[in-house]
């Protein structure tokens, strides 16, 4: 990732909060299908 | 650089959200999709906390200010010596009021610690060079029984078998214990006046009384100064949320300095206000010391009114005790005389003893007043122009008297709480600079309130009555934050405090 030093405090806590949720957000997209593959196995 | 990785994770999820998931083969693709961008932002989340924690740990690190321990070292060791300076008693000075008051109420404290009261009385006396033994107890029968357990260094179950056989026969045991021990004070009050005499000319060997305040008070005075000007006690301050950063801009200060002062301020203002904030700083805090121990003050005003009526009052009671006191150790000695006969008269020994206990409760009765009448003869000692501070001072003097007054205020208060009302008041006579109550005559007992408005209005301020007669915390508070306003401008980035702030919520 391109140099993280040089941003301010307030945007590398956006960043984090930013990833964060949007891996969150995978890992819910990831227990749907997940779901989706069990029911059809069924 | 964030507007970039949002634009990025709005395009990934609208493409997983448009990738067909209809059936298993695409729903792997999908999948599939989700772990590779799993995995990149990932690595790129680490990066991110490694930088977060970076900061965290820089942010916090601060100069380490030995000073200011050193400061607090020397003047906690100036005040504990102050004691010797006032006039209060030895029985006062060496602890034994609040110790034999503790053994009075023995009922708040279990066996344990009823017996190592015992032994810090023991060695109370062994400090002042005068060694007791099971011989200096026999003031009551039941006393020399459980004193001679005490001292052949009995374990605490032996101690413990003795008690329980003893206490039911003689259920004021620990109270008899406690007036044996005030007898052996008086008999020995000259070695005791004598020991913390030669204590109080050895501290003032090479310098006055009034030097050794001063350099306490200076000493306090900078322990006050550099502990607000330190970055470590600043940072805990916001970190533990003591004072907010929102309070510490430009603008939000300005506010707060409006309320002392209606002009618009300007940056040399701004630093000329600092010494008149502390200086009103100091004044508001003796005041609302002032407010809160007022009742003591009215209560002494009633007692220094009939004051000539204490004269001598001490020795009459003493000569009433002696001779009471006296009439016990006959009968004392009538029971050993018993004790020591071939036939042993059971019921004429426990009539002289049942005898013996009921002149003790007389005894506590008699001791209590004569240790109040000590008391109230200071009083002979102040007159028309003695000043608030002087009666205040004359307070300190009398244990048995500020545990009575700070009773009267909450009666639901035990001994802990008591003793550490106590403690804040005896800081607060011994520890402040005053200027204000240690020139006001207690029969003048102006409005201290209009004395403040009237000095602080003419060095610039605009205080009113309402405020510092009814929003003395508050004023204090916004005083002590303008304060600190200095050093922080000075020493702390706030913007460094609201990341430490945040990155704690997120980690929690």
């Amino acid at each position: 990732m391109q140099d993280l030093n040089n941003i301010s405090n307030q945007e590398l806590l956006d960043l984090y909060k930013t990833i964060n949720d949007f891996l969150k957000y995978l890992e819910t997209e990831q227990k749907n299908i997940e779901k989706i593959g069990e029911e059809d196995d069924k | 650089m964030i507007n970039k990785i949002q634009e990025d994770i709005e395009v990934n999820k609208e493409l997983i959200t448009n990738l067909p998931r209809n059936n298993v083969k695409n729903a792997k693709k999908v999948l599939e999709k989700i772990l590779e961008l799993q995995n990149d932002y990932q690595t790129t989340l680490q990066d991110i906390i490694k930088e977060m924690d970076s900061r965290f740990n820089k942010y916090q690190s601060y100069e380490e200010n030995k000073e200011l321990d050193n400061i607090q070292k020397e003047k906690e060791e100036a005040y504990n010596n102050l004691y010797l300076l006032d006039d209060s008693s030895p029985y006062e000075k060496s602890g034994l009021s609040q110790l034999l008051y503790q053994l009075l109420v023995f009922f708040d404290n279990d066996l344990d610690e009823v017996n190592k009261i015992i032994k810090k009385i023991i060695d109370k006396f062994l400090e002042i060079g005068i060694i007791l033994t099971a011989n200096d107890f026999c003031y009551t029968y039941y006393v020399s029984i459980y004193m001679k357990q005490f001292f052949e260094n009995s374990n605490a179950e032996k101690l413990r078998l003795c008690f329980e056989d003893i206490y039911f026969k003689s259920p004021t045991l620990f109270k008899q214990i406690s007036l044996n021990f005030k007898y052996l004070y008086y008999k020995n009050i000259k070695k005791f006046q004598n020991y913390y005499n030669e204590l109080k000319n050895q501290f003032l060997d090479k310098q006055t009384p009034k030097e050794i305040y001063n350099h306490y008070f200076n000493l306090n005075e900078k322990y006050f100064d550099f502990y607000l000007q330190d970055e470590k006690v600043l940072l805990n301050k916001f970190l533990t949320g003591e004072i907010n950063s929102k309070n510490y801009t430009k603008e939000e200060i300005i506010k707060i300095f409006k309320i002392f002062i209606n002009k618009d301020l300007t940056d040399d203002d701004i630093n000329y206000l600092r010494d008149v904030i502390l200086k009103l700083y100091r004044s508001l805090n003796e005041y609302q010391g002032y407010l809160k121990y007022h009742f003591l003050i009215d209560d002494m005003k009633k007692l220094y009114q009939d004051k000539d009526k204490y004269k001598n009052i001490s020795n009459s009671k003493y000569k009433e005790l002696n001779k009471k006191q006296n009439n016990l150790f006959k009968i004392n000695r009538k029971i050993n005389y018993l004790l020591k006969k071939k036939t042993i008269n059971k019921t004429k020994i426990n009539t002289l003893v049942t005898s013996s206990l009921e002149i003790t409760e007389e005894l506590e009765k008699l001791y209590l007043e004569y240790e109040d009448n000590l008391f109230l003869e200071k009083f002979l000692n102040l007159d028309e122009n003695s000043t608030l501070f002087d009666m205040f001072n004359l307070c300190l003097e009398s244990y048995n008297y500020l545990l009575k007054m700070f009773k009267s205020q909450d009666e639901s208060l035990e001994i802990d709480a008591i003793n550490l009302e106590i403690e804040k008041f005896t800081r607060f006579i011994r520890e402040t600079r005053f200027t204000m109550i240690n020139h006001i005559r207690f029969l003048d007992d102006k409005d201290l309130d209009y004395i403040i408005i009237d000095k602080y209005n003419l060095l610039g301020l605009n205080l009113n009555r309402d405020d510092v007669k009814n929003n003395l915390d508050n004023l204090l508070q916004n005083a002590l934050i303008i304060l600190m306003y200095y050093p922080i401008s000075e020493k702390i980035n706030l913007d460094n405090i609201n990341y430490l702030l945040e990155y704690e919520k997120i980690k929690k």
